[in-house]
């Protein structure tokens, strides 16, 4: 099976999830179907940190919303999504249900949009309880007390009692943080979970996350743009474009012997603030595609200095590089003499 | 650095400290603001009585000159925007003094404002509202131009050139901003920028809009049409990693008071206040090798109100080596090393 991974191989637990050949596309009256992801599988371990990363439009959050259920009518999902063996993508909207927020949570980009205005931060925290009968609604509202005190909101008796507008933007993603570990989740995707937040917080709410998670042994699914972020955090990372995975590796490989002309473009043309490149940036060309017009090969090929003929005819596999380390390029055999990105600590 | 950076900030409620005469060399700056203040009124009541301050810019000095780019870093909150703008006085100040090549900004009548405003343009964050959707192209960069007096046809030329030195093809100007991607709206909004031949652009943000393989892009082109124009660089923004890449200087803000100032490598490699301290430690490096050996300086707590500051020290909430004194008196800018000013009780040198 092409989504295994090694670790996946040898030990002999069946992986948390399993997303088996996933596409979704939207379908507009009188417009072609945009297709956002097209054709994703992948693995995510009890207890890790999964990151995908990619630009807008890349399909990156669609992937992870057609799981939970919380795309538009528009959207036709075709693949499978299996926790635990359970189809979450066959599942109805009723059954649905009862994993969101219980065995799945999510954390979303904008807090301040995540949660509903006129109700209490508490009551809804407690709702995500009561809501699954895990709890009475006096036993979930001490519960959310203790919640917020973990993900370190100071004064938690008082601020249960708040509604959002009285939180900071930072304290406002700790109590969804807090809201998406109340019924202890086997997986949390976290949908560019830092991105509205000041680097200063970002950091905070980086780390409370990062401890939760491991106290309530979760894996995480962590959406982003930010290659910093995943790089203090993530196990293993995916890139997407195109709707599609382009690279996956374990971290440091990633960062350090990136395969895919993407990854590495992406990588190059980044300012670091610790001043291990201080030449002129190398950006990648042009701008990603409109997923309205795809062009018909690899989606990368109009922007890539490595582009041959049989890119533009047809899209490259997914293909093992090195032990543990996935690619999608025609060129793959050629780039594999590419030197190592310098690190950081070497200046 | 000149001898404006050395302006202690203005006291809040102290009246403005008369400039000490400054030589103007060869390489006077090109802009100078002294001890700005733009406070914003808190309305209340029926009658939109004044109840409060919005202490959004409280006495900051800084200077650029001629083909420098000044970085001015911050989070959310702390007056970078409202200083950008006050400086173009889309804002008024409250009070202090911003001066072009030595002439008052703040004094300035409504028509010559008019022509200092050729000198300084500004460039947007978001290049999608900051365009006119019914607009082509060729009249969005030519606009400028036309206000100022230049035939329509030649404005139209001229409008061309700067479409071309920004990167986009001259059948763009035909087409309209939804047309495009925002990597090229910015441009288009650089382009704009550029039409009356400023010395001096002001870029709230240019970049943070955009998606990480066009960030890059774009801020090539901002370094070529600097070397090219010969242009100074006011680059507001929160990622300390874009500032550090193409700044020569660079002002940290807190709470609408700079915290430090330095050149951009000294400050980098060794920040004297606790904030910029923390504001490096926190932004996360691509690298995960580095990101295993880093030592990390997690701030408590959340920005303060601006309406409603702490007293004495801004940081002192939430600073790791805070003390009682940092509580009763207001540290002033210092020069701890050559150029590098950093207003702290306990900076590190």
């Amino acid at each position: 099976m092409s989504l295994s991974n090694p670790s996946s191989a040898a030990g002999a637990e069946a992986p948390l999830l399993e997303v088996e050949n996933m596409s979704v596309g939207f379908r507009a009256r009188g417009k072609p179907t945009a297709q956002a992801v097209r054709g994703v599988s992948y693995t995510v371990e009890r207890g890790e940190t999964l990151a995908i990363v990619g630009e807008s439009g890349s399909g990156k959050s669609v992937s992870a919303m057609a799981m939970l259920g919380l795309l538009p009518g528009s959207a036709e999902i075709t693949g499978q999504a299996r926790l635990e063996g359970i189809d979450l993508l066959a599942l109805k909207p009723k059954e649905l249900r009862s994993y969101r927020g219980r065995r799945i949570a999510m954390i979303f980009q904008d807090p301040m949009t995540a949660f509903h205005p006129a109700f209490t931060i508490g009551n809804q925290i407690a709702e995500t309880i009561t809501v699954h009968g895990l709890a009475d609604k006096k036993q979930a509202m001490v519960q959310a007390a203790d919640l917020l005190e973990m993900v370190g909101v100071p004064e938690p008796g008082v601020r249960v009692k708040q509604y959002p507008h009285e939180f900071s933007g930072g304290t406002r993603q700790r109590a969804m943080v807090a809201m998406a570990i109340a019924n202890k989740p086997d997986l949390l995707i976290a949908d560019e979970p830092t991105t509205a937040l000041d680097v200063t917080i970002q950091a905070q709410v980086m780390e409370v996350l990062a401890n939760i998670q491991k106290e309530v042994n979760a894996a995480l699914l962590l959406i982003t743009h930010d290659l910093g972020v995943v790089a203090s955090v993530a196990d293993r990372v995916q890139v997407m474009y195109g709707g599609r995975i382009v690279e996956r590796a374990d971290v440091r490989p990633l960062f350090r012997t990136p395969r895919n002309p993407y990854t590495r473009g992406l990588l190059t043309s980044l300012p670091r603030v610790d001043g291990a490149r201080d030449d002129r940036l190398i950006p990648i060309p042009g701008s990603p595609p409109s997923i309205l017009a795809m062009p018909p090969g690899c989606a990368f090929a109009p922007r890539c200095t490595f582009r041959t003929d049989v890119c533009d005819e047809r899209a490259a596999d997914l293909e093992m590089v090195v032990e543990g380390h996935e690619s999608r390029c025609h060129h793959n055999a050629d780039l594999a003499a590419w030197q190592p990105l310098h690190s950081g600590s070497g200046s | 650095m000149t001898g404006t950076a050395s302006m202690p900030p203005a006291n809040t409620g102290s009246e403005t400290a008369p400039l000490p005469p400054a030589p103007r060399p060869d390489d006077a700056p090109l802009l100078e603001v002294n001890n700005l203040v733009t406070h914003f009124p808190i309305r209340s009541g029926f009658f939109k009585r004044t109840t409060g301050w919005v202490k959004a810019v409280d006495g900051v000095s800084l200077s650029v000159k001629p083909n420098e780019t000044v970085g001015i870093v911050g989070e959310s909150g702390c007056g970078k925007t409202t200083l950008g703008r006050t400086i173009l006085r889309l804002i008024e100040p409250t009070s202090g003094s911003i001066k072009v090549r030595g002439e008052d900004v703040v004094a300035a009548s409504a028509g010559r404002m008019r022509d200092l405003r050729k000198e300084m343009q500004m460039v947007f964050q978001d290049p999608y509202a900051s365009l006119n959707p019914r607009m082509p192209v060729h009249d969005i960069v030519s606009e400028p131009l036309r206000i100022h007096g230049t035939p329509k046809n030649e404005a139209r030329d001229r409008a061309g050139e700067y479409l071309d030195a920004v990167g986009l093809l001259p059948e763009h100007g035909n087409r309209y901003p939804h047309e495009f991607s925002g990597g090229q709206r910015q441009r288009v909004g650089i382009a704009r920028a550029l039409t009356l031949e400023p010395d001096l652009i002001i870029l709230d943000e240019p970049v943070s809009a955009l998606d990480v393989s066009i960030q890059a892009q774009v801020i090539n082109l901002l370094e070529d049409l600097q070397d090219r124009y010969d242009l100074s660089y006011l680059f507001i923004a929160h990622d300390l990693s874009v500032v550090r890449h193409i700044s020569d200087r660079v002002v940290v803000m807190y709470l609408g008071k700079v915290a430090e100032v330095a050149d951009r490598d000294e400050l980098y490699a060794s920040p004297g206040h606790p904030y910029t301290q923390a504001l490096l430690s926190a932004v996360p490096v691509p690298d995960p090798d580095v990101e295993l050996t880093r030592e990390r300086v997690v701030l408590t707590g959340d920005l303060p109100s601006p309406a409603n500051p702490p007293s004495g020290c801004r940081f002192r909430t939430r600073c790791p080596i805070a003390v009682a004194k940092c509580a009763d008196e207001d540290p002033p800018l210092a020069e701890i090393a050559p150029d590098h000013w950093v207003s702290c009780h306990f900076p590190s040198v």
